[in-house]
């Protein structure tokens, strides 16, 4: 089973890159989990055409079906099977402004795995939520949940700052990367400059996903373009990034640049020629 | 001197027992723990240092409760526990793991106040936040920031003052005060109107509020010049000149108060005790005093395992122990001990047993262990290096 983690900085479109290539994966005939972790619990819309309930709203129910063994068929319950059998689960968290998400992902993380709710799967998906603002978001990297991480930037410099940030974070865990993914904001020489990030640090550009209104489209009748569009060029772009995340067996634990290093990354690339 | 701030089992304890130690000086009040069930229970026996009910409710949060936010558990708590108790003050304390998801407490608490018509304060008492010490002094200002309004100068009782800084849980307060209370009325012509906040009473105490305060015990690093407790003579002349001057005037340290005698009893005690090896386990105030009058007036060899003002003390004003330990507490400290081959040490129970004479002299002492006699002022220094120089085992 591949165990995949999208991490990235906030609104960059992490939720909507691990959708897609769930639904991608699951339309090829995969058996696909898509575990949102994050407290908005919106990850997993756009394949089930709704909101799910999330797992820590029924935590106690949980917990007491572990204590007398009938976590599985509990958990069973609350997983549901949004387009082309793409299994859902949203972890959830407290309302904004209380309590700890971070926590709450690494909780809800170990229950699911002591209910076997990773069994039967050839592919699951963490979708998680924004940078690696402290330990509990990265729990599914620390605790071995995800194997591969993918990191999702554009090429703004914030983004750019968050991906190297995160890359950090995971040596510091001696987490894998498999890569970076470009989600275009339709800058000048975008790819060019997140390749030349994803270099830096010892990994490639994995994909890239130029911009479109076919994404925020389709998000807002709760799909994906896979299901709505499938014979898009975007669709089409989803599916080769898709296979090239499955073809991938370049993991590598990332060398983060110091910040002086990213400045003159930036500046080279400003300096490249290129119309802004 | 040799300095050792290693803190592998350290003396203190987190700022929530500090807190609750604090809690206890005021009369009917109610320490409430806002985090898990046993950053409660494991300290429930810390009021019944100071002879107040052990009553330190939780709202024993567990994991899941952390996840989602705790607000409504400490209002539903609080309200409880005001139904239940109506205490004349609820003293929110919170722990690492409620400190640490930063929620917006300071309004929960300000609400329930207006709510309830009683107040309600918080306290940061997570040991990531501080000590015992930091928890104490957070308490305080608490208490005088936000919920004692300022009593006016005019209903203070004239020529008082009060002492801050020491709690009923402190080992042997109940001998030590009075002497305190006489040493200031014989030599100052002053008198401690109450001792804040010991015992206090929100009713009526709150003028005492308005008078001039020595800070002591806890808080005695508060004072301009760091006067530690008055053990021994010299000891008791330098403390009560340090009241004297914050007060603008000069002690009288007449025949009453016992210092004559005192002088020459302990010069003839001295040759006895010279070179004396004695350990000490306490708080600063405390180990500083004792520690000062042990080797400066008995000419002992002096440990002291206390808390960072012991230590900084010595480099203000200069070094007397032979050896400093800061923070060093229970089995750990045994080792130095054992080291040091003392025949005496102050302290708690924890050092209760080994090849020397042990005094009880900070808390946690086991119940059934006698209270202390009073060592402060003259006539207690001259008890204490009869004891010493005779050999005395106090407490077998």
């Amino acid at each position: 089973m591949r165990r995949i983690a999208v991490y990235g900085k906030g609104g960059i479109g992490k939720s909507t890159i691990s959708t897609h290539l769930a639904a991608a994966w699951a339309a090829s005939g995969l058996r696909v989990m898509l575990v949102g972790c994050d407290p908005k619990a919106d990850s997993t819309r756009a394949l089930l055409g709704h909101r799910s309930t999330p797992l820590l709203d029924r935590y106690e129910e949980l917990v007491a079906s572990a204590d007398s063994g009938g976590a599985s068929s509990s958990l069973r319950g609350l997983i549901e099977v949004g387009f082309a059998g793409v299994r859902c689960v949203e972890i959830g968290g407290p309302e904004p402004g209380v309590g700890c998400a971070g926590r709450g992902i690494s909780m809800a993380l170990e229950l699911m795995e002591q209910s076997n709710a990773f069994a039967d799967l050839d592919v699951v998906v963490f979708d998680i939520l924004g940078d690696i603002v402290c330990g509990g978001f990265a729990v599914p990297m620390r605790l071995g949940f995800a194997r591969e991480v993918y990191i999702v930037t554009s090429g703004e410099y914030s983004a750019l700052y968050a991906a190297n940030n995160i890359c950090r974070g995971m040596r510091s865990l001696q987490a894998t990367l498999g890569g970076i993914i470009a989600n275009c904001r339709g800058l000048p020489a975008e790819k060019q400059l997140v390749e030349t990030l994803a270099h830096a640090v010892g990994s490639t550009l994995i994909g890239t996903i130029p911009r479109s209104g076919a994404f925020p489209r389709s998000a807002m009748v709760g799909k994906t373009i896979i299901e709505s569009v499938p014979e898009s060029a975007e669709a089409g772009q989803i599916v080769r990034l898709s296979q090239a995340i499955l073809d991938n067996q370049n993991l590598i634990v990332p060398s983060p640049l110091d910040d002086a290093a990213l400045d003159e990354l930036a500046a080279a690339c400003l300096d490249s020629g290129v119309e802004w | 001197m040799r300095e050792v701030t290693a803190r592998v089992e350290p003396l203190l304890s987190c700022s929530l027992c500090g807190a609750i130690r604090a809690t206890a000086g005021v009369k009917g009040a109610v320490p409430m723990v806002h985090g898990p069930m046993s950053c409660a229970s494991g300290h429930r026996g810390i009021p019944l240092q100071g002879n107040a009910e052990p009553l330190v409710p939780p709202t024993a949060l567990t994991d899941i409760d952390i996840v989602r936010g705790t607000s409504k558990y400490l209002q539903d708590a609080v309200r409880k526990l005001y139904q239940v108790r109506s205490p004349p003050l609820t003293v929110v304390i919170l722990t690492c793991a409620t400190s640490l998801i930063s929620e917006d407490y300071q309004r929960i608490v300000r609400d329930l106040t207006q709510e309830l018509h009683s107040p309600v304060i918080l306290v940061d008492g997570s040991a990531i936040a501080g000590d015992e010490i930091d928890g104490y002094r957070r308490f305080v200002r608490a208490l005088t920031q936000t919920v004692v309004p300022p009593a006016s100068a005019e209903d203070a009782p004239a020529g008082g003052l009060t002492l801050r800084g020491l709690a009923g849980t402190d080992f042997g307060i109940s001998a030590e005060l009075p002497i305190l209370t006489e040493m200031v009325r014989d030599s100052l012509g002053l008198e401690v109107r109450g001792s804040l906040f010991l015992q206090f009473d929100l009713q009526k105490d709150m003028p005492l509020l308005s008078l001039p305060g020595i800070p002591v015990g806890w808080l005695w690093t508060e004072a301009e010049v760091w006067q530690p407790a008055p053990y021994g003579a010299e000891g008791t002349r330098r403390w009560l000149s340090g009241i004297a001057e914050a007060m603008g005037s000069q002690p009288e340290l007449n025949a009453r108060s016992g210092w004559v005698e005192a002088q020459e009893a302990l010069s003839s005690w001295r040759t006895k005790l010279q070179g004396m090896r004695v350990a000490i386990e306490a708080l600063s105030w405390w180990a500083v005093g004792l520690g000062l009058f042990l080797q400066k007036e008995l000419g002992c060899q002096v440990l002291l395992s206390t808390d960072r003002y012991g230590l900084e003390y010595q480099h203000r004003y200069g070094e007397f122990a032979d050896t400093t330990l800061v923070d060093v507490g229970n089995f750990e400290l045994l080792t130095y001990l054992d080291d040091f081959q003392p025949s005496f040490v102050f302290g708690s129970s924890f050092v209760k047993s080994g090849p020397w004479q042990w005094i009880p002299f900070h808390q946690p002492i086991w119940h059934e262990t006698t209270e202390s006699p009073g060592w402060m002022g003259p006539a207690g220094a001259v008890r204490l290096a009869t004891i010493l120089a005779q050999g005395e085992a106090l407490y077998a």
